[in-house]
C-alpha cells in the first residue's frame, strides 16, 4: 500500500547523542522578553495557548532551514506553501508535538520533509496520469554528485562522500530527491530488499560519522 | 504492524522513502519504546541532512502569512472555546441558579436577563466564528502608525475581516502595549459617505490581543479602518491613531 500522507508524524523518544541543538541566534530569540531564553518546547506550549508571539519566535528560529530544505526538494514556489502549512499546522494541532519525546527542530524538519515528499509524489502521480507527459526530464532527480556539491555543510557532504557509492546513492536520491524505496528499486534495477538494506546501512554509517566515530560502512547485502 | 516489520522500515520512513502503511508504523511508534528510541537516532541524522542544504531566506510575505493565518486559527480556537465555555462555565451554573430560583422563589427578572445576555453573546460569537472561518472572507491588514506609542519595528498590527453578504465584521488588534490608565483602544470604521464611527472598545489580553465583533453591516463601503488610543471618557472623535488600513 502506498502512503499518501504522514498525518501525525511521530517524534523521537530520546534526543540522539550527537544531535545538534538549535543553532545560532535562535536560542536567544525568545518572543517578548529580552534576555530570557525560552526552549522550543516551551514555545510550543505557548502556541497551544494561542500565543502568537511564540509562533513568531518558532518561525524565526526554524523557517530558514525549513524553507531551504523545502526549496531544495520542491522548488521555491511550492516550498512557500509547504512551510506555511507546516507552521500553521502547529496552531491547528499543537498536540501533535510532544516535548517529552524529543527535539522540536528534528520533529518539525521531518514534518516539512514529509510534506515535500507528499508534494513530489502528488506531482509524479499527476504526471503519470497524463499519457502525453510520460517522461518529463524536469521531474528526474538531480544527479547525486550535483546534489553533494551543492551541500553547504562540508561535514555532511564529506560523510556522504565516504559512504559506499550504492549507499550514498540511495540516501541522496531518497532524502534530497524524494524518491520512494520502490521507485529507487526501479531506477537502480535492484530488489526492494537491497534498497532497504542500503538505506539502513547508509543511515547507520552516517550517524556514526556524525558522532565522530565513523567506521566501515559494511558490505552490501542483497536479501 | 509487528515490531520486526516496523524496525525494518524505520530508516526508509526517516528518509521519506517509505511507501507502505505510514499510519500503522506511527501507531507502532506510539507503543514501542525500542522503535521510538531508534527513530530518534535516525531523526537526529536526517536533521543534519536537512541543515546541510544551502541556506535561503524565505520571503517576508511568508512570515506575514504564517502569523496572519495562525492568528485566524487561534481566533477560531478561542471562539470555539468561548462557545463551549457557557455550557460548562456559565450556562450550566446559570441554569442551576435558575432551577433553584424557580424552586425557591420563582424566576427573577435579573436571572432571565443574564440568560438572555449569555444567549446573545453566543450568537455574536457564532457570527464572528462563521466570518473568520469562511474561505471567502476578505482580510485587510491594519499597519502600525509609527509615533510616540509605537516605534519602528513594532510587531503591533491588526486585521479587519469582512465578507460581502455577511452582516458581521471583525476587527483584531495584536501586540498593542497596555493602554495608560484612563485610556483604551477603540476600533473605528469610516464609510464611503465620509461618516466615521467608533465601533467598540478593545479588551486586550496579556499579549496585547483584542477583537471586536461588529454586527449589522457587511462593511463593503468601508474605506478606512482605524484603531485609536484615547480617553475612555471621550469617544466623540478618534484619538491617537495607532493602527490603520489602508496604510497612510
Amino acid at each position: 500500500m502506498r502512503a499518501e500522507s504522514y498525518p501525525t508524524l511521530k517524534h523521537p523518544a530520546t534526543t540522539g547523542p550527537g544531535e545538534r541543538g538549535t543553532p545560532g541566534p535562535s536560542r536567544a530569540t525568545t518572543g517578548r522578553r529580552e534576555g530570557t531564553v525560552v526552549s522550543d518546547s516551551a514555545l510550543m506550549l505557548r502556541v497551544a495557548d494561542g500565543d502568537r508571539a511564540a509562533l513568531a519566535a518558532l518561525y524565526d528560529r526554524h523557517a530558514r532551514v525549513a524553507y531551504s530544505l523545502a526549496t531544495r526538494l520542491v522548488g521555491s514556489a511550492t516550498a512557500e506553501d509547504v512551510v506555511h502549512d507546516a507552521f500553521v499546522a502547529l496552531v491547528e494541532r499543537p498536540g501533535s508535538f510532544d516535548s517529552a519525546r524529543g527535539e522540536f527542530r528534528s520533529w518539525f524538519l521531518t514534518a516539512v520533509h514529509h510534506r515535500c515528499i507528499n508534494q513530489l509524489r502528488l506531482r509524479n502521480r499527476t504526471t503519470s496520469d497524463d499519457e502525453a507527459l510520460v517522461s518529463l526530464p524536469d521531474s528526474a532527480p538531480e544527479p547525486v554528485e550535483a546534489v553533494l556539491r551543492a551541500l553547504q555543510d562540508a561535514s555532511v557532504r564529506e560523510a556522504l562522500q565516504r559512504l559506499p557509492q550504492a549507499q550514498q546513492e540511495v540516501l541522496v536520491l531518497a532524502y534530497y530527491g524524494g524518491m520512494s524505496q520502490s521507485a529507487l528499486a526501479g531506477r537502480l534495477r535492484v530488489p526492494l530488499g537491497t534498497v532497504k538494506a542500503r538505506m539502513r546501512r547508509g543511515l547507520i554509517a552516517l550517524r556514526s560519522a556524525f558522532l565522530g566515530d565513523a567506521g566501515p560502512a559494511g558490505e552490501e547485502v542483497t536479501p | 504492524m509487528t515490531h520486526e516489520e516496523a524496525a525494518a522500515v524505520l530508516p526508509d520512513f526517516a528518509l521519506g522513502a517509505f511507501d507502505g502503511d505510514a499510519a500503522a508504523l506511527e501507531r507502532h511508534l506510539d507503543t514501542c519504546a525500542v522503535c521510538s528510541a531508534q527513530w530518534s537516532l535516525y531523526l537526529a541524522t536526517t536533521t543534519r541532512l536537512a541543515e546541510a542544504v544551502p541556506v535561503l531566506d524565505p520571503p517576508e510575505r511568508l512570515r506575514a502569512a504564517v502569523l496572519a493565518d495562525g492568528a485566524v486559527l487561534r481566533a477560531d480556537r478561542r471562539y470555539r472555546q468561548h462557545r463551549r465555555r457557557p455550557i460548562t462555565g456559565f450556562l450550566l451554573p446559570a441554569a442551576a441558579v435558575l432551577i433553584l430560583t424557580i424552586g425557591l422563589a420563582g424566576r427573577t427578572l435579573q436571572q432571565q436577563q443574564r440568560l438572555e445576555a449569555a444567549q446573545a453573546e453566543l450568537r455574536v460569537d457564532g457570527q464572528g466564528l462563521a466570518l473568520l472561518t469562511s474561505t471567502e472572507t476578505t482580510v485587510q491588514r491594519l499597519e502600525p502608525v509609527i509615533g510616540p506609542l509605537l516605534g519602528p519595528g513594532t510587531p503591533a498590527h491588526g486585521h479587519w475581516y469582512h465578507r460581502q453578504g455577511i452582516q458581521t465584521q471583525v476587527l483584531v488588534a495584536e501586540f498593542l502595549p497596555a493602554p495608560p490608565p484612563g485610556e483604551a483602544y477603540f476600533g473605528w470604521l469610516q464609510r464611503a459617505d465620509g461618516s466615521l464611527e467608533a465601533r467598540g472598545r478593545f479588551a486586550l489580553d496579556s499579549q496585547g490581543y483584542g477583537r471586536l465583533i461588529l454586527l449589522g453591516h457587511e462593511g463593503t463601503d468601508v474605506t478606512t479602518a482605524l484603531v485609536t488610543l484615547q480617553a475612555t471618557s471621550s469617544v466623540a472623535a478618534p484619538g491617537q491613531v495607532v493602527l490603520r488600513w489602508p496604510a497612510g
